[in-house]
């Protein structure tokens, strides 16, 4: 090999102004056997590198897991299969879906007729006879018309109180 | 993409995910683990894959994206950074040309790009170790081109320098 050439491309090199033939071409040299005295101290670097890209590698049996693992996922989702199992997933949601709503639909309906056929006691009659009905509603009013009476004969007595005050009020205008 | 296509283009980079995810997680195993998980995305992906202009750029900005979130969800967890794995000494790579002090060369210079600042580092590993262009580089990392070009010149003058000293001083 030219020693003028590799001189040159080392300068080159410590300047990153080499390209990556020219650095393929510098670690060849330096991985050889003749390298002359003075790049004694240079070869070890590109030794270094060359032992790195031979020892870290990974074995055989690493190939054969990554491509079980694929082979694995290969299977399952094959390709067109995938896609109609896919779609018949999603329509099973929809179904799902449209499923509880009718059920919803029908409790709600179900619940509605219900109210509607009971009687409402507040708004529908409860007498056949207008008599009767007639005795009952006098014995309400009569109820409430009594406790009405209790009522004011209490209130009265606070009257009392008020015409005393105004009679105060009176004299006090005198 | 089919499984042969996937077993061609895409498994072989897996040596290069697994040494950038080492890198960043400093664990063999949680880098192995990594780079499955990359894979899987990869494969779970493939169908727009075609369109891609560099498959084993995206692959490794995948990679560094999964070990950051990894990094992330359990960062209390550092280990040292010189733990086995860099153990450059040891192992079948020993030739009958390496002598030993080369090979204590080599252990500095390996802890010493390790001390490096992380996007130094990153840049180094790219493109010396893995040898990737400067455009792959911007787009793994997501940095600009200019930035990848910084750090790759401070880098490599900083191992200069250090291999200097190591020369003169015999100190890593």
């Amino acid at each position: 090999m030219d020693l003028d050439r590799i001189e040159q491309l080392l300068a080159k090199y410590w300047d990153c102004e080499t390209t990556l033939e020219e650095e393929k071409e510098l670690g060849q040299f330096f991985n050889s056997e003749s390298v002359p005295a003075k790049w004694q101290s240079i070869a070890p670097l590109f030794r270094y590198y060359e032992d790195e890209r031979k020892n870290g590698s990974l074995d055989g049996l690493f190939d054969e897991q990554v491509l079980a693992q694929i082979e694995a996922k290969q299977e399952e989702p094959a390709g067109g299969k995938g896609k109609i199992i896919r779609l018949f997933y999603d329509m099973a949601k929809v179904a799902a879906v449209a499923l509880i709503l009718v059920t919803a639909g029908y409790f709600v309906r179900e619940e509605y007729l219900n109210k509607k056929d009971k009687v409402d006691p507040y708004i529908a009659d409860t007498f056949e006879d207008p008599k009767e009905a007639f005795e009952e509603t006098k014995k309400a009013l009569m109820l409430i018309s009594k406790n009405f009476n209790k009522g004011r004969k209490e209130v009265e007595k606070v009257g009392v109180f008020n015409e005393a005050q105004e009679k105060i009020k009176e004299t006090e205008a005198l | 993409m089919s499984l042969e296509q996937f077993k061609t283009r895409v498994l072989p980079v897996k040596d290069k995910l697994y040494r950038f995810a080492l890198r960043f997680l400093k664990d063999e195993d949680d880098a192995r683990d990594v780079v499955q998980e990359v894979l899987i995305k990869v494969w779970n992906k493939r169908e727009g894959m075609d369109q891609l202009e560099n498959m084993e750029a995206w692959c490794m900005r995948i990679t560094r994206n999964v070990s950051l979130d990894r990094l992330k969800s359990k960062h209390s967890k550092y280990t040292d950074p010189m733990k086995e794995g860099f153990d450059i000494s040891s192992g079948e790579s020993e030739t009958p040309y390496r002598t030993a002090e080369m090979s204590d060369m080599m252990k500095n210079i390996g802890s010493f790009i390790e001390a490096l600042p992380e996007k130094q580092r990153q840049v180094i590993q790219l493109r010396d170790v893995e040898g990737y262009s400067y455009k792959e580089i911007s787009d793994i990392l997501e940095i600009d081109m200019n930035q990848v070009k910084v750090n790759l010149f401070r880098a490599r003058k900083a191992v200069k320098e250090s291999l200097l000293n190591i020369n003169a001083y015999g100190l890593g």
